[in-house]
């Protein structure tokens, strides 16, 4: 009966997963950190899942210090592919690993260069506290941790003329978050809250040390998603990022405001094609709308992935 | 044999390569840019002071709006403390403190006259908030002082 209801469920909760996974990861290379979603997250009955992902983003707007988004000059585009592999540690555990590779073009003033290679890894763990009904009418609750590796080329190493060899973000990052959700009939509903702090470097670059830290950064997602005939899902989610002020050097006594901020909309499906194969396709855009992002590019994107689950 | 479900996934599987295949080829390759020779004239932009309070610096701009791409920007250094030694070398780091990061492509600094400098191939080349951190050095090269202007580029 455990296994019935689950299976129900098995497929909105992946799609959603993936999503957010699909999203997170095409932040610009140097400034983007790991996420604790995968797009291989298991369902209750999973005991493995491996998976493979590929993405696309193109900048379509900038935003600002005073948060007025703007048309973006020249061209940028993201490629992302990344493999990802999930474990069941125990009945409530289970492990995760992901590595990306990362190519960017960027194109500005008769300038048209692009690069990449090997992007940061990331490995998280996760808990479910509450599975989905096993305590009603409580939702489900997962708890999260993540970490992620520069594993990439960070932005000091660059050689190339728009910093498009660049990778990875050069820091360890560890994130946290807490996962809740709910289902009513076939319709189901989530909320994550995660936070992410990134570890403080010294950087050589032109001759000079420069000591950075990094403020700590969040966001929360809503999921809204529905279950489909045979397996299949559909959902929308919208997700709220920021990072808070930089606190140190010259920026923190200039009047401009240095957080970041930006507000995203995704649309995701799912649909089992074969015994344990499932595809996963999301679109995504951040919102173009002053007010709704600060010193950030506005990008939309779209996402494939295939995942094979073993019981 | 396959199954209509199989066939979906190679038509989708083909659609999708032909479509990322396209979109890389519009990507293209490097290109070398024309180098316009920096003209500076007007007010200037921004003054600050430097960390040691040692020097004034005038910072002016080539265009005279900064804007994302390859700049140049010139610097006139005034010494404000008379203890100050005369600014005789600088160097610069453009740099980028919400992303954590600088430029790939080093600029070129040249001092024009007694305490003026310009540096070119400034290549801001993402969007947002760049600070410009110059560094003073005296006539042995010692580091003497550093100030730092920011610019927002949109």
């Amino acid at each position: 009966m455990k296994i019935a209801c689950a299976t129900r469920w098995v497929s909105v909760v992946c799609v959603l997963a993936f999503a957010l996974r699909a999203e997170s990861a095409l932040a610009q290379a140097c400034c983007a950190g790991g996420s604790v979603a995968t797009p291989t997250r298991l369902a209750v009955y999973e005991r493995v899942a491996v998976g493979f992902q590929t993405s696309a983003r193109q900048v379509i707007g900038e935003w600002n210090a005073a948060g007025d988004v703007g048309r973006s000059t020249g061209t940028e585009r993201s490629l992302d592919q990344t493999i990802a592999a999930t474990f069941r540690l125990a009945s409530r555990w289970q492990a995760s690993a992901s590595i990306p590779s990362v190519e960017t073009f960027r194109s500005q003033e008769g300038v048209r260069a692009w690069g990449g290679g090997v992007g940061d890894a990331t490995a998280s763990v996760r808990y479910d506290a509450l599975t989905l009904g096993e305590w009603l009418p409580w939702p489900a609750v997962g708890l999260i941790l993540a970490a992620t590796a520069p594993t990439g080329k960070p932005p000091e190493r660059s050689e190339g003329t728009l910093g498009t060899d660049v990778t990875g973000a050069g820091t360890w990052e560890v994130a946290g978050a807490v996962h809740l959700e709910q289902t009513y009939h076939r319709a189901y509903f989530a909320v994550m809250g995660e936070t992410a702090y990134r570890l403080s470097r010294t950087i050589s670059a032109s001759g000079m040390n420069v000591k950075q830290s990094y403020p700590l950064r969040g966001s929360a997602t809503i999921w809204a998603g529905y279950a489909l005939e045979r397996g299949a899902a559909a959902a929308m989610y919208l997700r709220g990022f920021h990072q808070n002020e930089a606190s140190a050097g010259s920026v923190s006594g200039s009047a401009l405001n240095t957080a970041e901020a930006r507000t995203t909309l995704g649309v995701a499906g799912m649909a089992p094609f074969w015994d344990g194969w499932r595809v996963q396709c999301a679109v995504f855009s951040d919102l173009p709308f002053s007010g709704w992002g600060r010193n950030v590019p506005a990008t939309s994107g779209l996402s494939v992935s295939l995942v094979h689950a073993w019981l | 044999m396959f199954g209509p479900s199989q066939i979906s996934s190679r038509r989708l599987a083909i659609a999708l390569s032909l479509a990322i295949s396209t979109w890389i080829a519009g990507c293209g390759a490097d290109v070398a840019t024309s180098d316009e020779p920096p003209v500076f004239s007007g007010p200037a932009l921004q003054s600050v002071d430097s960390a040691l309070a040692g020097y004034r610096v005038a910072v002016r701009a080539f265009p005279l709006t900064p804007r994302k791409g390859t700049n140049a920007f010139e610097f006139t250094v005034t010494a404000v403390d008379p203890q100050s030694p005369p600014a005789m070398a600088m160097t610069l780091l453009p740099w980028m403190p919400v992303h954590a990061h600088g430029t790939s492509v080093l600029p070129i600094v040249v001092a024009t006259a007694p305490d003026v400098f310009v540096a070119t191939r400034v290549s801001l080349y993402m969007a947002g908030i760049w600070e410009l951190r110059a560094g003073f050095q005296d006539a042995a090269g010692a580091h003497v002082d550093d100030a730092t202007s920011v610019f927002e580029i949109p």
